[in-house]
Order: C-alpha cells, then sequence, then structure tokens
C-alpha cells in the first residue's frame, strides 16, 4: 500500500491516495491488520464484529483483495450488503481508497443495476439479493475466492439464505473463505451457526470471532418516569429541552416514517423559532433534517451538513436536529450526534401467511435497538440517550432481538430461486431461523398454482424461466404469458412501474391540487391501467422533469422505471418472449386485465353487499378499496397487487376483472368444488353455469392456472 | 319466527283476507317467510364495518393452514393441500418446525401440540412462543400487533386487543375473588339469595355464549364451563383440572350454605394447574390434558371456577357485550358497541326496569 505504483492499474499513485491513505491508518481496523491476516489465512470462515465506523466495511474487502490477489486466478472478492445505496456508496468510496475508477478494478452490481467490468473487476460490493440471484445460475459461486457477508446482524432474507447457503458450499468448496460481518455484539449466535458442532469431548466449537473494538464513549441512559401518551409530542418536547438545557452536541431523534417525520421537523421548527425570538441570548440557532430511504440522495447528504454557526459572535451555539427512521440506527455514521432521543418505535414488515398479509407496521423495537440507537450518541464524545419510556417497560416490554426479515416476508420469490439453485428440501435446510412452517407452505402453493413447480415440487420449464427475472413470481408470470394477449410491451411497463417506489406526490399543503393532476391520468378501469398510462404520458413528453412536476409526479421514480423496463427487456428478449402491442386501446386494455389476472388470480376480491366492502377470495378478509385506488365505480370482481395493513384493511393498486376471466385463466385456482359456501361461491357459479350453457366444455384442466399462454409459446419453439 | 305469524284465529286474518281479492297460497306465503328471512340475515349483515374486518381477521389469523387443510379435505372440498403434500415428502409434519434443530442428527421435536382444542379465544392470535429458547425455530406464524395511535410504550400494547389475554382475564378474577373474601358477614345472606339467583341467570347466559362463540368458529371458551353441568366441559378437561367432583356433587347436594362455599372455595384453592405428581402417577390422562389445554386455559378455568355465580354471570356478560354487542338484559345482539352505547340503558339490569 505504501508503493508509489498503484499494483492494479500499473500507474503511480496519486497525490490523492496518500491523502485517503492517512486518513485510513486512524480507522481501528486498520491497526489489526497483521491479526487479520492470520487468523484469515488460517480459517476457512470467520465471524467478525465491529462498530459502525471502525471502517470494517471499506477496509476488510481491500485487505482480502491484497491477500487473495483474485485477479491473477481469474476471480472475485464480493462483500454484500442489504441495500443498494450502501453498496454504490461504498464501492464508489473504496474505488477512490484503491485509486481505480469505479466499476473497473472495484465495481457494484445491485439490482437493475451492474456496475461492473468482466474480467477487470476483483471488487464487488453487491447487494445481498444479487449474490443470491448468482446463485441461482452458479450454485457454487466458482468465481468467488472470497465472500464477505456484512451487515448481518441486520438479518435481511436474502442474507439469512445466503448464510444457509455457504455453510453448505464451504464444505464442498474448501478453497473458499467467508468473512461475515456484523454489527452487533450478538457473533456468538453466527459463531454457533458456522462452527463446527460438538468434537469428540463434546465442546462446542465455534467458528473463530475478529473483533475490532469501536471507538465509542459511555452513553448515560435516561428513562421517563410515567409511560408516554403521545410518543411523537413527547419526542419533540425533548428535543427542546434537550436544546435549551444541554451542552453543545447534535441531537439524533428516532421516528417511524416519512410523515411522521415531516411533521415533527415541522414542529420542532416552528417552536424553536418562538424559543429563539423569546430568549435570543441563551438559545441558539436550531436547524432540523429528516432522514429517510424515500429521500433523494442530496437530500439525505444534508446530514452531513455541519450545525448552524450562533447569531451573534458571542451567542449561544447552534444545533442540529436529524429526525430519522431507522436508517440510521446502524447503517448510517452522523458524526457529531451526542444526544439520542429515542421513542421506542420503528416501522417493520409484517406478513402472515393465514390471511396472506404484509405490511409495514408501527411496532415497538428490540432491546438489541434501543441498545443501538443509544450508542449512537457515543461516537464523538460521551453523550446522552433519553429513552421516551419507564426502565420497566423496557425489561418487560420488549423483545430481545428483532426478528430476523425471513420470519416476516413472503418467501415466494426466495423459494423459487432456492429451488431453482437445486435446494431440494426446503424443509430440513439449515435456516439460522426456520419460518414458519405455514409460510413455506404458502410459498409452495403460489408457485404451484402458477405452475412454477409441479405437484411434487419440480421446477417446471415455466419456473426456470420465470427465476430468471428479478421480479415476484406473479408478475414473471405475467410478463412471460402476457404476449398472448398481444400486450408485452404494455405488461412490461405495468411490471417496471410496480417494481420502482410510489410515483405520486402527493406534498401537504397541495393535497388538492395532486389529486386533481391525478385525476386527469388515471383510467377509471383499474390502478394497472393508470399506471400504464403514466408511463405513456411520461414518454410522449420526453422524460420531461418540468411534465412531471406540474403533474405531481416523481421524476426519480419514472426514471427507475424507465431503467427497469430496459432491463426486463433485456431478459425478455433472452428468453424469446416477444414484444407486441394491439393498436386498439379499447381492446388493449381488455388484453391488459385479462393478462393480469394470470399472475394475480390468487389476488382476487369480491365485492359484498354495497357498502364498498370487499372479500378476499378463499382467505375471506373483509377489506376495502385503499383511497389512493382511481376506479370510479365498485366493480363485482377486482384482482390486487397488495392486501396491506394501515388505518384499516385494505387493498391496493387494484383493477376491474370478469369473473369469466377467472374460471378461464386460473381453472384450478377457481375451481367450483374447492370454495367454502357463501356468496362468492355462489356468484362464480352463476357465471360457470351461463358459461356451460355458452361454451360446453371449455371448462378443462390443465396443469397450472394462466398457462394457457405458456403452453402455447412453447409448442410455437420449433 | 313464531312472532311472525299470526293465530290463525285472529281477526287479522279475516280483514286482510277480505282486503286480498284471493287468498295466499303456499307457495307465495313461502316466498315471503323466504323474503323475512333474507331481510333478518341482511340485518344481522350489516354490523359495523369495523367490527366485521376485525372479526374475519380473528378468524382467519386464529386458524393454522394446516387445520383449514385438514378441515377441508374432511368436508370433502380439497382432495388435499398439494402444498402440504409436497412439504410432506420432503419430511415435514406439521406441528413440526423447519430447518435443522439445534442437536445435530435427533429430528426436530414437536415443541408445541396443536392446540385448536385450546382456548384460542384468549390467547388468539397474539401468542408468542416466547417461552421457548432462541435456537428453537418457530412453529407458528409471528402475530400481527398493531400499534394503534401515538401511545407510547408501556400504553398502548396493542390499543384494541382481539379479546382481553387469557393473563388479564386471570388477574380480573383473582381480584374479583379478593373482594368477595373481604365482605362482612352481615352481607352473607343477602349475597347468598343474589348467587342464587344469578345462577339462574348464569345457565341462559352461557348458553348465547356458546351460540355466538361458536357461530364465530370459536370451539371451546372457559366462560362455558358450568360447575353444575358436568356437559359443559370439553373432554379431558375435567382430568386436567385434577380431582372432578371439585364443586360438582357437592353443591349438587347442598349448594348455598357457607360451609359447602367454604369447602368448595378450599377444594378449588387446592387445585394447582398440572400438578407434577399427577404427571408421573398417569403419565396418559395428563399427557392428553397437556395436549389440549394449554396452562393457561386451565389455570382461567381455575379461576373462572372458584369464583361465586354472581361473578361468573358478570364476566360471561361483560364477555358479550365486549365481544358481540350483546346486550344480556335487553336480550338483543346490537350492530356495533356504538350502537349499544346509544340504545342500551346500560351494562346493570336495574337499569333495564
Amino acid at each position: 500500500m505504501e508503493h508509489d505504483m498503484n499494483p492494479f492499474t500499473k500507474q503511480p499513485h496519486s497525490a490523492q491516495y496518500k491523502k485517503i491513505l492517512a486518513g485510513r491508518k486512524k480507522l481501528p481496523v486498520f491497526a489489526q491488520m497483521a491479526e487479520f491476516y492470520k487468523m484469515f489465512s488460517n480459517n476457512q470462515i470467520i465471524v467478525m464484529v465491529g462498530e459502525t465506523g471502525s471502517g470494517k466495511t471499506t477496509q476488510i474487502p481491500q485487505f482480502v483483495a491484497y491477500s487473495d490477489l483474485p485477479h491473477t486466478k481469474g476471480k472475485l472478492v464480493a462483500c454484500t450488503q442489504p441495500r443498494r445505496v450502501a453498496a454504490m456508496s461504498v464501492a464508489k468510496r473504496v474505488a477512490d481508497e484503491m485509486d481505480v475508477q469505479l466499476g473497473r478494478q472495484v465495481g457494484y452490481s445491485i439490482r437493475f443495476e451492474d456496475m461492473t467490468e468482466p474480467g477487470t473487476t476483483f471488487l464487488k460490493y453487491m447487494t445481498d439479493g444479487m449474490l443470491l440471484r448468482e446463485a441461482m445460475n452458479d450454485p457454487e459461486l466458482q468465481r468467488y475466492s472470497t465472500i464477505i457477508l456484512d451487515e448481518a446482524h441486520e438479518r435481511t432474507l436474502a442474507t439469512d439464505i445466503l448464510m444457509g447457503l455457504l455453510k453448505a458450499l464451504a464444505k464442498k468448496r474448501k478453497d473458499l473463505k467467508i468473512i461475515v460481518m456484523s454489527a452487533t455484539l450478538d457473533a456468538l449466535k453466527f459463531q454457533k451457526y458456522f462452527g463446527l458442532g460438538s468434537d469428540q469431548e463434546e465442546k462446542e466449537v465455534v467458528a473463530p470471532l475478529f473483533k475490532v473494538p469501536g471507538r465509542t464513549h459511555p452513553v448515560e441512559v435516561f428513562y421517563t418516569q410515567e409511560p408516554e401518551p403521545d410518543y411523537v409530542e413527547a419526542a419533540i418536547r425533548t428535543v427542546l429541552m434537550i436544546h435549551r438545557a444541554e451542552d453543545p452536541g447534535d441531537v439524533l431523534l428516532f421516528l417511524t416514517g416519512e410523515e411522521e417525520i415531516e411533521d415533527a421537523c415541522r414542529k420542532i421548527k416552528l417552536e424553536a423559532d418562538d424559543l429563539v425570538n423569546q430568549d435570543p441570548d441563551s438559545v441558539g440557532p436550531l436547524v432540523c433534517i429528516p432522514l429517510y430511504s424515500s429521500l433523494p440522495p442530496q437530500q439525505q447528504q444534508r446530514i452531513f451538513d455541519p450545525a448552524p454557526k450562533s447569531a451573534t459572535p458571542d451567542g449561544p451555539p447552534g444545533r442540529k436536529i436529524v429526525v430519522s427512521t431507522n436508517i440510521a440506527e446502524t447503517s448510517l455514521t452522523i458524526d457529531g450526534i451526542v444526544y439520542v432521543v429515542d421513542p421506542g418505535f420503528s416501522k417493520q414488515k409484517v406478513y402472515n401467511p393465514r390471511i396472506r398479509v404484509e405490511s409495514l407496521l408501527v411496532s415497538p423495537i428490540s432491546k438489541a435497538s434501543a441498545q443501538q440507537r443509544a450508542g449512537r450518541a457515543g461516537r464523538t464524545r460521551p453523550g446522552k440517550c433519553f429513552r421516551l419510556y419507564t426502565e420497566k417497560d423496557f425489561m418487560s416490554e420488549l423483545e430481545e432481538q428483532t426478528y430476523p426479515e425471513i420470519l416476516r416476508s413472503n418467501l415466494a420469490n426466495t423459494v423459487l430461486e432456492l429451488v431453482k439453485l437445486g435446494v431440494k428440501d426446503l424443509v430440513r435446510f439449515d435456516y439460522v431461523d426456520a419460518p414458519a412452517p405455514e409460510t413455506l407452505m404458502r410459498a409452495l402453493e403460489l408457485l404451484n398454482y402458477l405452475a412454477a413447480l409441479d405437484d411434487d415440487g419440480n421446477l417446471t420449464a415455466l419456473g426456470g424461466i420465470m427465476a430468471e427475472f428479478p421480479l415476484d413470481p406473479q408478475l414473471a408470470k405475467m410478463l412471460i404469458v402476457s404476449p398472448e394477449f398481444k400486450c408485452s410491451n404494455e405488461m412490461l411497463t405495468i411490471v417496471s412501474m410496480l417494481s420502482v417506489p410510489n410515483v405520486w406526490i402527493r406534498p401537504n399543503n397541495q393535497r388538492r391540487e395532486a389529486d386533481a393532476a391525478k385525476a386527469l391520468l388515471t383510467v377509471p378501469d383499474g390502478d394497472h391501467l393508470t399506471l400504464l398510462n403514466v408511463y405513456n404520458n411520461y414518454v410522449q413528453n420526453m422524460h420531461d422533469k418540468n411534465w412531471t412536476w406540474t403533474n405531481y409526479l416523481s421524476a426519480r421514480a419514472l426514471a427507475q422505471a424507465d431503467n427497469v423496463r430496459t432491463q426486463l427487456q433485456r431478459t425478455m428478449e433472452r428468453f424469446e418472449v416477444e414484444l407486441v402491442s394491439i393498436q386498439d386501446e379499447k381492446k388493449l386494455w381488455f388484453s391488459v386485465r385479462q393478462a393480469l389476472v394470470c399472475g394475480f388470480f390468487m389476488q382476487v376480491a369480491h365485492k359484498e353487499g354495497e357498502k364498498g366492502n370487499y372479500l378476499t377470495v378463499k382467505d375471506n378478509q373483509v377489506v376495502a378499496l385503499h383511497p389512493s385506488c382511481g376506479l370510479d365505480t365498485q366493480p363485482e370482481w377486482v384482482i390486487f397487487n397488495e392486501f396491506v395493513l394501515t388505518t384499516r384493511p385494505y387493498i391496493r393498486t387494484v383493477t376491474d376483472v370478469r369473473p369469466e376471466w377467472l374460471l378461464e385463466f386460473a381453472t384450478n385456482y377457481f375451481d367450483l368444488a374447492s370454495f367454502q359456501d357463501g356468496e362468492t361461491k355462489r356468484a362464480l357459479q352463476r357465471v360457470a353455469n351461463k358459461r356451460a350453457g355458452k361454451a360446453p366444455g371449455r371448462l378443462e384442466g390443465s396443469n397450472g392456472d394462466g398457462d394457457r399462454a405458456a403452453k402455447k409459446r412453447k409448442k410455437n419453439k420449433p | 319466527m313464531a312472532e311472525d305469524e299470526d293465530d290463525y284465529l285472529s281477526d287479522k286474518f279475516l280483514v286482510e283476507s277480505a282486503s286480498l281479492s284471493r287468498p295466499k297460497t303456499y307457495a307465495e306465503r313461502r316466498k315471503e317467510a323466504q323474503r323475512q328471512a333474507q331481510i333478518k340475515n341482511e340485518e344481522n349483515r350489516l354490523k359495523s364495518r369495523r367490527q366485521r374486518e376485525q372479526e374475519s381477521r380473528e378468524e382467519g389469523l386464529s386458524k393454522s393452514l394446516f387445520e383449514r387443510a385438514k378441515e377441508e379435505e374432511e368436508s370433502g372440498i380439497s382432495t388435499g393441500n398439494k402444498a402440504l403434500s409436497m412439504m410432506m415428502k420432503m419430511g415435514f409434519k406439521p406441528g413440526q418446525s423447519l430447518g435443522i434443530s439445534k442437536d445435530v442428527g435427533s429430528p426436530p421435536i414437536p415443541h408445541e401440540v396443536d392446540h385448536d382444542q385450546s382456548d384460542e379465544s384468549s390467547a388468539g392470535p397474539s401468542r408468542t412462543e416466547t417461552s421457548h429458547s432462541a435456537t428453537q425455530h418457530k412453529i407458528e406464524p409471528i402475530p400481527i400487533n398493531e400499534w394503534m395511535g401515538k401511545k407510547g410504550i408501556g400504553l398502548g400494547k396493542r390499543a384494541r386487543p382481539p379479546s382481553p389475554t387469557s393473563a388479564e382475564r386471570v388477574a380480573k378474577m383473582a381480584k374479583m375473588a379478593e373482594v368477595t373474601g373481604q365482605e362482612t358477614y352481615r352481607d352473607r345472606a343477602r349475597q347468598e339469595y343474589e348467587e342464587r339467583r344469578a345462577d339462574g341467570r348464569l345457565i341462559p347466559a352461557q348458553r348465547t355464549c356458546e351460540t355466538l362463540d361458536e357461530k364465530s368458529g370459536k370451539t371451546f371458551n372457559v366462560l362455558w364451563l358450568n360447575p353444575q353441568n358436568p356437559d359443559t366441559f370439553p373432554e379431558g378437561l375435567i382430568d386436567a383440572l385434577a380431582e372432578p367432583p371439585i364443586a360438582l356433587s357437592k353443591q349438587d347436594s347442598d349448594h348455598g350454605t357457607i360451609q359447602s362455599r367454604l369447602r368448595a372455595q378450599m377444594q378449588a384453592d387446592a387445585l394447582r394447574p398440572l400438578g407434577s405428581a399427577l404427571d408421573e402417577d398417569e403419565p396418559g390422562v395428563s399427557l392428553t390434558a397437556k395436549s389440549i389445554f394449554t396452562p393457561e386455559t386451565i389455570e382461567e378455568a381455575t379461576h373462572f371456577l372458584r369464583l361465586g355465580a354472581q361473578d361468573r354471570l358478570r364476566l360471561v356478560l361483560a364477555y358479550l357485550r365486549d365481544k358481540y354487542a350483546y346486550c344480556f338484559w335487553c336480550g338483543t345482539q346490537y350492530d356495533d358497541q356504538d350502537e349499544m352505547d346509544e340504545q342500551c340503558p346500560g351494562p346493570e339490569e336495574d337499569a333495564h326496569d
């Protein structure tokens, strides 16, 4: 590293390199380089623990690259990240540190974006999901010499599955090295998991631990005396109390979501301005910065701005308040934070296979999370953490650990990936934490109805193609069958629009204007068609940012959709899924709605009574159309993209469908014999009777639902 | 229905038939009756939306997919769940967890048996498996807990719980028992009269409770238990509660006297859910009891049976009001809590005079 010549590019090092190197040498992990090399060369699997800011994410992969010299063997070092943004930003940083161009020796790979150069790139940052997808076609991950799983403590679904795969793979590929990195101290679980079991003396042999002490200072923790009747209000009060009474130092407040955060920022700012006006000699200026993942990157950068200067040279110092979701809990380091305010909540994903609801719900955090949050106060100097709950409730009400994502997710996609990469036994797969059996049952059920798996659980040819699309299986199925309905261009657009964040912008103070703009783009037959219409208008207006602005649309999300569309189009071309359209718009919309049924026939709701209640088919959940839904009537049958719980149970992104289509394109699922008695069954029975009268013999069973088109397509192949 | 049909001797018929050009045929009357029934049905269905959302969710969450598959197969609407049979082929058995259990070599132990018989109404979807060590894999999905509003930790623990948890109900019962114990001798005579009265009321109240519960899919509820009627005890529960003749025979013979009450109380107090001695003595009995009833159910039942008739009646009536918006004194099921608040004079019998 000290050489003047860059060993990877054979170019002299730039001046910037030396400067960065000096900074790197101050990182805690740098001091333990020799120790790391010793452990790394003596062990196949190691577990590493280091606080955020220890430098592990940027430095360890570089240490490994210098040791493995992967480019000399035509191999790569992979380092996985749970988040796309992290993969991109860390890769950029490391490219700078190594004095190479991003995308050449050092690159990144995330869904819908590959920034690597085959043959040149030897250090690749990637999302955990991407590595899992690569494993589908290269189950032994032959191209990698070392795989580093970073942020393993976050226990994302993909990281958990990768741990299971790598544990088995390590036995097959003795040359493959594995490092599991975690920010919290519960590494023992990983050490045991990757351990060798018990030796002859019945002593458990665990994987070795490499530990980098964090540079943390003590944090004093305060609890409230009584539970708080309103945690947001209490949080605002606490922040203002800190601003008025505590020594200089920035504040980090944890809240749960965009709306709550923006709201709190506004209120804090108002109140603080009041305080400053009343008492300018003792209260300094305050700046309040929101932070959440849907914020555009430039705005996210604002959290690194310095605190405001005092108004007068001798005046009280200014203070920066960052109001954040739990993304500031582990993955981001904000220097200067001395005070943490923790109301004890975060939005957490939940999935329940019994009623198939998937939502983000505000829930109490775990003790481990609370400790992590408190730790954020001790990064720069001794700090304080204000917990807005009692110590007793901390002990009794909070779970020890946050449930890993695998316990809170729909596994349809994961199961398809696992089957594709050759995992036959999903029951005895070595899960770190096994999902509920019913979750697996639901995943298999869906894949079987979609004809991706046969009745014995084997991958079908169709399933093999579906797995190649980086999409939920329903969406992949829809794309594959769409040429049959002569609307594959349109389905490609709809799928792309469903794969990006919400395109609608609805600012608090301009709701009416935003809704009016949305109404102009709305197609009354269904929200899916509205998405199609929005995208088509976006393209007609030449991706004009002003157009998106005046129509209250997110230019960023639309640009992303455009990119996703290009990527998916390539996959479609690779599998010879034709891109076709019909000219007549009325007919086209009809076809689109039919094609939607082929993917989403298991997400259908039937209207019940006149009150706008819907009942989900087979699960019999009482739901309502989400307020964002643009249907002008309440059709009897609808398909929906999501079933969510917010203030009420809602179905979101909904399109009107005909019951005949359900019977025709999803014969197996809508086999009337399999229905419980009820209004839904009676309604279907009426339709079936009518159909039987008109076209006898059309109701023949097939292997899977919605695969009429796929079969035909296959037949067409030579 | 009886009230809808008038006495055939009533002069109303004469007047009506006179005004009609021709008498109603049987088919017409049948049609009319059907229409009436449908209207009634419709009314029943017009419960508040929120209530129906809640009920459908509770019902959906309380039944595992394995139970559902079994029921569907038994009722003949399915020939076996394909997904389940795939899992079985991989070596899965319902009641087990997925994954490899901690100790290598031995298969995972089914550490919680089906609780389809147990008291799902009390534990319901809020059941957690915190009692199991962290290394154990889950056999049930994580329950959905909605946090309502902005209440801080320690307050809104599930602001609108599906129903009070078992522990909460046990605590309430324990408190009731304590209050009874503090009453003076002077009150006793009146008390005993009240008790007998309550005893009589309890039977129809429990019957209503059972009907409504069953309609909403519950197979068992502690509140159905009547110590004087062994039929209200599901099979195995009496065993689980140890000696069956607790209050049964005693109260039959001379119920109402102080001695018998005291004796019953003492016996009830001696009860402990699932004594360990029992396990050793009668492995067969305790095993079935254990497999069907969770310790919470048994504890709850013990507490419930220990209460006096008035307290039991109060619990049953409160449950009917909270859960089904049903007022025993009005004899009416309201559409929702709001309507009950409006139209029912109050939870006490006196208010209904």
